[in-house]
Parts: C-alpha cells; structure tokens; sequence
C-alpha cells in the first residue's frame, strides 16, 4: 500500500511539473498586457515600459519561468501583480470557500443521487423512468440558468436567500447556510443528474448477480441485502463517479461563483487570467492540480477499503 | 415495506433540512446607516500613488483624504490643503496645510507628510504618474508646500482633486505593507474582515476631521464584474448602488431603484494611424471622412443604445467649454458621399480595415461591418483576448472605443496631444503641435478653451476620430440612498452619497 501511495505522489509530481509548465507557457503565448492593465487609461508608452521591466516582463521567457519554478518549489507562489497580495494566502482563503462549495454539493449529490438510483435500480416502472427524466434535464438545463431562476424565485421575488455574497462560518453559521443555500442549489441538480444514473446501472448490475440471488434464497432480509450488501459492491462505481464530478465541479462552480460574486478560486482563476496575472494563475494552476491528486488518490484508497478485490497490491 | 420507509425517512429529513434553511433567516437587509456599493473594479494596491480615477477612484476616497475637494459640479474647494495659489505659468502651486490631522496610525499630517506622498507619486508609476513627470514637491514651512510641474498644466486642480494628492500616513509611504493594508487620515477606516479582490469593508473613522463628508457608519465594496450579478444584488436589497447598463435598466428601474444618468463616455471609432505606418489608406484625410459618411450614428444609437445618449462627431463633452454644436452635423449619413471620397482618395476599390474584435462588441461590430461593406471597406475582425492591449499595442490603424470625456484639457492630454496616451501613434501636425506650443506659452483658462475649440473643429474636420454617440452612465440606487453624478467621473464620489432615512 506505501509503494502504491508513493508511486501515485511521485507520479502527481510530474503531472504536476508538465501541467504548470504548459500553463506558464501558455500564458506567455496569450500576452496579456498586464501593465496595461495595471496602469489604466491614462498611462503612457513610457510608463507602460517601466511597469513591464519592473515585473521583469522584459526578461526571457525561459529565465522568468525558471525563477518562478524555482522559488515555486520552495513553496513561495510570490505576489499578486494586480493586488500585491501573498498568492498563498489568497489561494488558501479562496479555496476554503470553493471548497465548501463543491463538498457541500458533493455530499447532498452523494446522498440525493444514492437515494434516486436506489430506488430506480430496486423499484424500476415510474420511478426509474423519473430518474432518467431528472437525468436529462439535468444535463440539458446549464447550472447558471438554474442559478438565475433560483434567485429570481427565492432572493428576489420571494426574498428568503441571498441572491449574493458569501458569509464566513465562523462570523455567522446561520447566514453561512443561508449564502450557501442557492449557489449549492444550483450545482446540485446538474451532479445529481449525472450521478444518479451511473448509481442505478452499478445497482441494477449488482442485484443481477448470481451471490445476491443466493442471499435472497438463503432468507436475508432485503434491506440487509441492499445495504449491508450491494450497496458496497456498487459503491466503487457511484465514489468514482462522484470523483470525477468532485474534478470537474472545480472548474464547473467558476461561473456559480461569479453569479453570486462568491469570492472563491474559480471566480480569482478568471479574472487572473483575463487581466494576465500570471503568478494568480500559476497558483491556481498548482492548487488544483494538488486538489485533482488528492481526491483520486483519496478514491483509491477508499475504494480499497469498501471492496478487498480493489486493493492494490 | 421497510426498505420504502427508510427511503422516505431520509427523503424527508433532506426535506426538511432544506425548510430549515429556507425559514432560518431572510435575505441581509442593509441599515440606513450602511453603505454598500456593488462596484465593477477592485482595489490593485492601496498606496495612493497607484489612484485611478473613474470606478476606482472611490475605494481611495474611503482611506484617503486629498489636497483639495472636487465638488460634484466640478468646482475645487479646501480639503487637507486649505488654501492655494497657482502662478500665471500654471507651473508651480502653493499649498497652505490643515492643521491638527492625523492619520489613522496616529501620525500627525504636515508638510513632510505632503511632500513625501507628492514624490511617491510623481516617481511611484501608477495610473497617472505621467501628469506630473518631472516634477518636484518641496516643504516652504511646517504647513506648506510647494508644486512645481515641469510643463505647464492648466488643469492642474482636477488633478490634485481627483487621484494625485491622495496622503498616507507618513509612517507608511513607501512600505510593502500599504500596499495591501491602507493608513490614511479619510472618513472610513479599512476593516480586516475584507477580503482582498473581493470585498472592502470599511468603519467610520471615529476621528475624522469633517464629519459632513463621513454619512454612513459602514461603508462596503463588493466587487462584482457579471452585471447580472449586480442587478440580482440590488434587487434582492443585498447593494444600494451599482452602475448598469441600458440593456438592464428598465429592469432595475422596473424593481423600484431609482435611475441617475449622466455622460462620461463617447463611443466610436478610433482612427489612429493618421500616417498610414500600419494602413496607408487612413493617411489620406477623405478616407477617413469617408468611414465617418459610411456610418449611421442615428441607427446605432437606436439599435445599440436603445436611444440612449446623443449622436456627436464631437470627442469633447457638451460641458467642456470647447464643444461646437455645429459640427454635429458636419458628416450625415451618405454613403454615396462616402465612396466619391474614396474614389477621390485612389480608393475607388475599396480596402482591407484591420480592427480587434470581441463578442463584447456585438451587435455594433456586426452594423459596423455592414455599413463599411456597403462602401467597400472590408473590416476583418481580429479577435482577442485582450482588447485594451491590443488597441494600446499599436498593431492597428482603427479601433472601437468607449473613450472618458474629461474635462477639455483632460481629454485633450488623453486622445490628441502628441504624446497622448490614447494618441497610439502619437500623430500631430501642424494645428495640433502649434495648439500645444500656444498652450504651454500661455496656460490662462481663456487661451486654453480658444486654442482647444480650434484643435475640436481641426480633428473633427480631419476625421481624427469617429465619435459615435456619447454614452449615458445607468447609476442605480435604492430607497435607502440617494446619490449626485459627479462631474467628469465614471460613478458618483463616495462623498455624494447620502442615507434618506428610509
């Protein structure tokens, strides 16, 4: 198990190393103009020259990035061009938000979507084909117009929530929940589509086999069955589901997060990148890929916890 | 049978959950005595010296107090300067000093203090260092200083009045630490629990030495970029002020905010290339008066703006002292015009116009490139991400834009002197350089609006730019504030705001 773990960090290292480096690349190639951006309106050609040789944008390419990986590894990200502001710090505080974000989504995904396939795979008739409606228009409905018909519902027309903002837990956990309420909302009804029927085929597929019949003969209660049973052996199938919507959640809630101007990485990963604050990007970059190794390997190891035959030798 | 139980048992304590949050608390409802401001930029660094003016001109006059008051009509009143004497050059100002400021920090202000924030300014590189280049600041005495400005500047109160005077805690001038974390001596006090490019939460400062400019207990900046965003924000009461545009604000309006409205901006096109070093065929001066026959301002407008401002070929605002309403009729729409000057031109065939595009532009660009086809100009789009850069970056010969109307130097300085920031190529010729001699030899008000009335007729005559309509700024408020425009500013000052008491 040590060899496995150590294997998957030596190989998220190098992922991690090709992943910012293309990144880096990449934005040189996209040239924003920064001290531009920086200077505003006003600002004149001289000006514009001396912002750029004062954040070393008149360096070599291969020079700025090597300077960049090399304090990188030291983990120093450096500073924001636009705000000054530590790229760590900013990250970390950021992330919190993103992260509660896309756990809380996941976890009532988890739930929702367990509960939906469940009963698609165990009562099939209506209720499966329910499951396959809410399937398709989850996917067919974008997250964003879900957000906005949800604020206009219950923050404007009916002002229960906050159409906006973010209130940290630890100065009001009421108004936490409150803020969390729609932008969860909205991202919950496109992962519990596209979860809840992966979760039903791994079911189905499980309640056909030949030892679940066996169990049956043998007089077990169903719901020992179901839960004690096959809910394990299907749950490999719905936790990597639930991995990879985990994955693509952290760049799916960038718009969610600027809709309810939720001050969270996806939402500092745009405007980083549309202004060329290239050392905001870079930390971005790194964070999530870190995030993205985590979590598989995390699922992995859960995996191999619920079901022996996963364990990787 | 249980199974089914159990279901519903979990179904209904998620349900229940949910009413639990839905009934726990309604949405945040600002207090009278609360400002909160959804704003479209956000602070790049809190040293004074780095103070655009525009939308973020505002988060500045939180912190910060400056040398002398812009009043919302335009006119200069005493601020931490409470006197001033400008010589007959406009080269050089003399600043008498309040006395018995201090800083939040506790540091008293002085003429130190000024001096070392005027030369954090004139060397510090921000957005509009380039005013003041080459200039010097000097103590006189313990409560005055001295201006002295390398070329002369007629305007030089907008500019102390708006982002150049801006005075940090002399403890603080020149640390890292302002940059993220601001020291002033200005109504509102900078509150940790904002959270950097994304919200600014500010307390009244209990010290501040004029309370008439200090109306809220709490003042707070939420930067918010998606206009729906901030229309959601203001209707559901979580902002009392924001800006929107013409698309939004029948729905705003519609929700009971109350609509301000006011220009800054022109909208139009931008022919840079006057020599023709990028496109030879902007050169020739029928040419460009051609683009400005081949457009149908009145259509735009109406199309694009909803009717919304006013057709001008004029860069220079109705109130700058300077604008000709007779030349707002020198090019009426004619293509047929149009191509006879470009037959006269040796552009009987037309020509290939390179423009930066982005989807931001439409449905403009798609007109704009009708109206040009229809004379045989053929606009190819090139797209971009970065649209600023790529107008600034002095690659094209034209370009759309939404340019600010200053006051008419101000906007002279920005667009047509030869070292114009917005003068890419940084063209003049005859009229232009001997305006701009004339200027610098004789600053008076009276040279300066008879020396830009000729350089408006001359540039709009020659077809410099082609203005399309000014834009009118859509400023919402609620119930609870009310707001003045401020003159020559993107959003009203941060003092124009008021609580009604409702």
């Amino acid at each position: 198990m040590l060899g496995f773990i150590s294997r998957r960090l030596l190989s998220g290292v190098l992922l991690l190393l090709v992943t910012s480096s293309v990144a880096y690349f990449l934005m040189f190639a996209s040239s924003n103009s920064i001290a531009i951006n920086l200077l505003g309106d006003a600002a004149t050609k001289d000006q514009i020259v001396a912002k750029e040789h004062e954040l070393g944008l008149d360096r070599p390419i291969l020079a700025r990035y090597f300077d960049w990986l090399g304090h990188a590894v030291t983990g120093n990200l450096g500073k924001s061009w636009l705000s000054s502001e530590s790229i760590s710090e900013s990250l970390l505080s950021r992330l919190g938000v993103t992260l509660t974000l896309v756990g809380v989504v996941i976890i009532l995904a988890a739930i929702i979507a367990t509960i939906l396939g469940m009963l698609a795979a165990v009562k099939g008739g209506w209720i499966d084909r329910l499951v396959q409606v809410i399937g398709i228009t989850g996917f067919a409905v974008p997250n964003f117009v879900v957000a906005i018909f949800l604020v206009t519902v219950f923050a404007i027309q009916t002002p229960i929530f906050p159409a906006t903002g973010w209130v940290p837990f630890s100065e009001d956990p009421k108004q936490w929940l409150m803020s969390l309420a729609l932008p969860v909302s909205a991202l919950v009804l496109g992962t519990v589509a596209s979860s809840a029927q992966q979760i039903r085929s791994a079911i189905k597929s499980v309640l056909e086999r030949d030892w679940v019949r066996t169990l049956k003969s043998r007089g077990i209660p169903q719901r020992e069955i179901l839960f004690k049973h096959v809910l394990r052996a299907a749950a490999p199938a719905g936790l990597t589901v639930l991995s990879l919507q985990f994955v693509g959640l952290l760049g799916g809630v960038v718009i969610i997060e600027q809709l309810f101007a939720l001050p969270g990485m996806g939402y500092l990963a745009v405007s980083s990148t549309t202004s060329g604050d290239t050392p905001v990007v870079m930390g971005v970059v790194v964070y999530t890929v870190i995030l993205v190794i985590v979590v598989n390997l995390l699922v992995d190891l859960l995996n191999g916890w619920l079901n022996p035959k996963n364990r990787v030798k | 049978m249980k199974i089914r139980k159990r279901i519903a048992a979990i179904a209904a304590v998620t349900f229940l959950s949910s009413l639990a949050l839905a009934g726990g608390a309604g949405a945040q409802a600002a207090s009278t005595t609360s400002l909160t401001i959804g704003s479209v930029v956000t602070v790049k660094s809190w040293e004074p010296s780095q103070a655009d003016i525009g939308h973020g001109i505002q988060y500045y006059q939180a912190v910060y107090d400056n040398l002398i008051l812009r009043s919302p009509d335009g006119s200069y009143k005493p601020n931490l300067a409470t006197k001033w004497t400008i010589n007959s050059a406009s080269t050089a100002v003399l600043l008498d000093l309040r006395a018995g400021v201090k800083f939040t920090d506790g540091s008293p202000f002085n003429a130190d203090v000024a001096v070392k924030n005027l030369n954090a300014f004139i060397n510090g590189n921000g957005p509009q260092a380039a005013v003041f280049t080459g200039a010097t600041a000097r103590k006189v005495d313990a409560d005055t200083v001295r201006l002295t400005l390398a070329n002369p500047n007629p305007d030089i109160l907008y500019y102390l009045s708006t982002t150049d005077s801006f005075m940090a805690s002399g403890e603080a001038v020149g640390t890292d630490g302002l940059k993220t974390l601001p020291v002033g001596s200005g109504p509102y006090v900078y509150d940790k629990s904002s959270i950097a490019g994304s919200k600014v939460v500010l307390n009244a400062n209990p010290n501040y030495w004029d309370k008439s400019k200090q109306k809220f207990k709490k003042v707070t900046f939420i930067f918010m970029s998606d206009i729906a965003t901030r229309v959601n924000a203001l209707r559901s009461g979580q902002i009392d002020a924001t800006i929107l545009d013409v698309a939004n604000a029948d729905t705003a309006s519609g929700a009971g905010m109350k609509l301000t409205t006011y220009n800054t901006d022109w909208s139009g096109l931008l022919l840079l290339d006057r020599a023709g070093s990028v496109n030879p065929a902007l050169a020739k001066v029928e040419v460009r008066q051609a683009i400005a026959y081949a457009i149908d301002r009145t259509a735009l407008l109406r199309t694009v703006q909803e009717g919304k401002g006013k057709v001008t070929n004029q860069i220079f605002s109705t109130t700058s002292g300077v604008y000709d309403p007779s030349l707002d009729n020198l090019y009426p729409y004619s293509p047929t015009k149009a191509k006879a000057l470009l037959a006269a031109a040796g552009y009987a065939n037309g020509f290939t116009l390179d423009m930066p595009y982005g989807s931001f532009m439409e449905p403009m660009a798609s007109f704009l490139a009708t109206y040009l086809k229809a004379v045989k100009i053929t606009v190819n789009w090139v797209s971009t991400t970065d649209y600023r850069g790529a107008v600034l970056g002095g690659h094209y010969a034209a370009a759309w834009f939404q340019l600010f109307q200053g006051t008419a130097y101000v906007n002279y300085n920005l667009a047509v002197a030869p070292n114009g920031p917005r003068n890419i190529f940084s063209f003049s010729d005859s009229t232009t350089l001997a305006a701009d001699d004339s200027i610098k030899a004789n600053a008076s008000n009276a040279n300066v609006v008879a020396q830009l009335k000729k350089v408006n007729k001359h540039i709009v005559q020659d077809a410099w730019f082609v203005p399309f309509y000014t834009v009118p700024q859509m400023y919402f408020t609620n119930k609870r504030v009310s707001t003045v425009p401020q003159a020559q500013n993107a959003v009203p000052y941060l003092y124009n705001y008021a609580p009604t008491g409702k």
